[in-house]
Parts: structure tokens; sequence; C-alpha cells
């Protein structure tokens, strides 16, 4: 990486201006990969058919996920509270509710009836509204231990307590 | 962000190019361009190369007096 940066061609405003860019370009790709990824399951695509993309998709999402609790963040909008990781969930299950729905419809549009589209899509949004609230949570736990630790990581007036004690 | 208007006057007074200025910090034209039209506000590293290049302090060219 610092090879990288000490031959960097760019001054700081252009690097500034890259960053914002290549931002742009990876939320740009994730969005449409997971369009992608959605339209394809909708449409009754095999796993197999999708196995490369849903890899690459994972990989991405981890990496965010991991490099961001590494370095203590959490959302650039949205607050690290319980309220908020509800709310998430209940809108992730909704999303989840909604997509099921549709692939039963577009997949057995003539075999299941309508009851059972809409209870069956129900409990998949339910518990995946569980499973996202669950991941939240530990999420939330691990980022604010992470915090706590880079907020007191070579802080002197904490150490010269210690040294004290 | 307001202009920066000192630094422009600063720059004028040493009768430099934002070209010239940019060279002398190892930035780009634009760089210089937007921290002079208030578009940017750079490091406090390449305010000292700047104050360094114009031979002023920092509260010359980058104190704004009036707290908006």
């Amino acid at each position: 990486m610092k090879f990288f940066e000490k031959n960097s061609q760019l001054d700081e405003m252009q690097e500034k201006k890259l960053l914002n860019v290549e931002s742009r370009g990876f939320w740009g790709i994730w969005i449409a990969l997971l369009i992608a990824l959605l339209v394809q399951s909708a449409i009754g695509l095999p796993m197999q058919a999708v196995a490369a993309e849903w890899i690459i998709f994972m990989l991405a999402c981890l990496y965010m996920v991991f490099e961001t609790l590494r370095n203590g963040i959490w959302d650039r909008h949205l607050v690290p509270t319980t309220g908020a990781n509800i709310i998430g969930s209940l809108l992730g299950g909704a999303c989840i509710t909604a997509y099921l729905a549709v692939r039963m419809y577009v997949i057995m549009p003539e075999h299941d009836p309508w009851l059972i589209i809409v209870v069956i899509a129900l409990t998949g949004g339910l518990f995946t509204a569980i499973l996202i609230f669950v991941c939240l949570q530990i999420g939330l736990m691990e980022y604010r231990k992470r915090r706590k630790l880079l907020e007191t990581e070579n802080d002197d007036e904490v150490e010269n307590k210690e040294v004290d004690k | 962000m307001a202009k920066n208007l000192k630094l422009k006057a600063a720059r004028a007074e040493l009768d430099m190019t934002q070209g010239d200025l940019a060279t002398a910090v190892g930035v780009t034209r634009q760089t210089i361009n937007a921290i002079e039209k208030g578009e940017y506000n750079p490091t406090i590293k390449l305010c000292r190369g700047i104050c360094i290049a114009l031979s002023k302090t920092l509260n010359d060219l980058f104190w704004e007096d009036e707290v908006k």
C-alpha cells in the first residue's frame, strides 16, 4: 500500500475526487449486482447459474462489514442503536416478503393459491427480519467494543492513569 | 465555503499564476483554483506548503476574521 501511496501521481484534491469516483463505482456495481441476483433468482434460475455472482457479491459485503467494523465505523447516516436495527430488520423483512411473493407467483402461478403464497412470503419475511436483527445486533456489539478500544488506544491520559494504579 | 481572496491577493502580489503556485507546492492548478474559489478545503500540510511558497503565515491566508 505504501508503494502506491508514495508513487501516487495525484495531489490531495484529485485523490479525494478519485476516492469519491471509486466509491460511487463500487456502490453502483453493488446495487447492479444485487438487482441482477434478485431478478435471476425471481425468474427461477438455478443456484449454479448465479453462484459466481453470488460469491462476488457476498465477498464484497463481507469486506465492507469487516473493514468498517475494524475501523470503528457504523454508517454515514444510520445511528448505531437497537431501535434503528429493528427498523432496518423490518424493512429487510418486508423486502424479502415482497421478493418471495413475486418469485413464487412467477415460478408457480398456477399451482399455489394466493393464501399459500402470502403465508410462505410472510413467514420467509419474518424469519429474514429476525436473522437481520440478530446479525445487526452482533455487529452493533462488535462495533461498540471496537469503538471503545479505538477511543482509548494510544490515549496518553488513560495510559497515565493505568501507570498510576 | 467562502472564497479565499487573501490567497488570491497574496499570489498576485508575487505576480504568480495559479499554475506557478501549483508547481511550487506540487499540486495541480485545478486544486489551487478550487481552494481560491472555496470549493476545496485543503489539508494543513498543503496550507503550510502554500504559506511557504507565498512567504505568508497560516493566519495571513487561512484565518477568517469574522466568524459567521
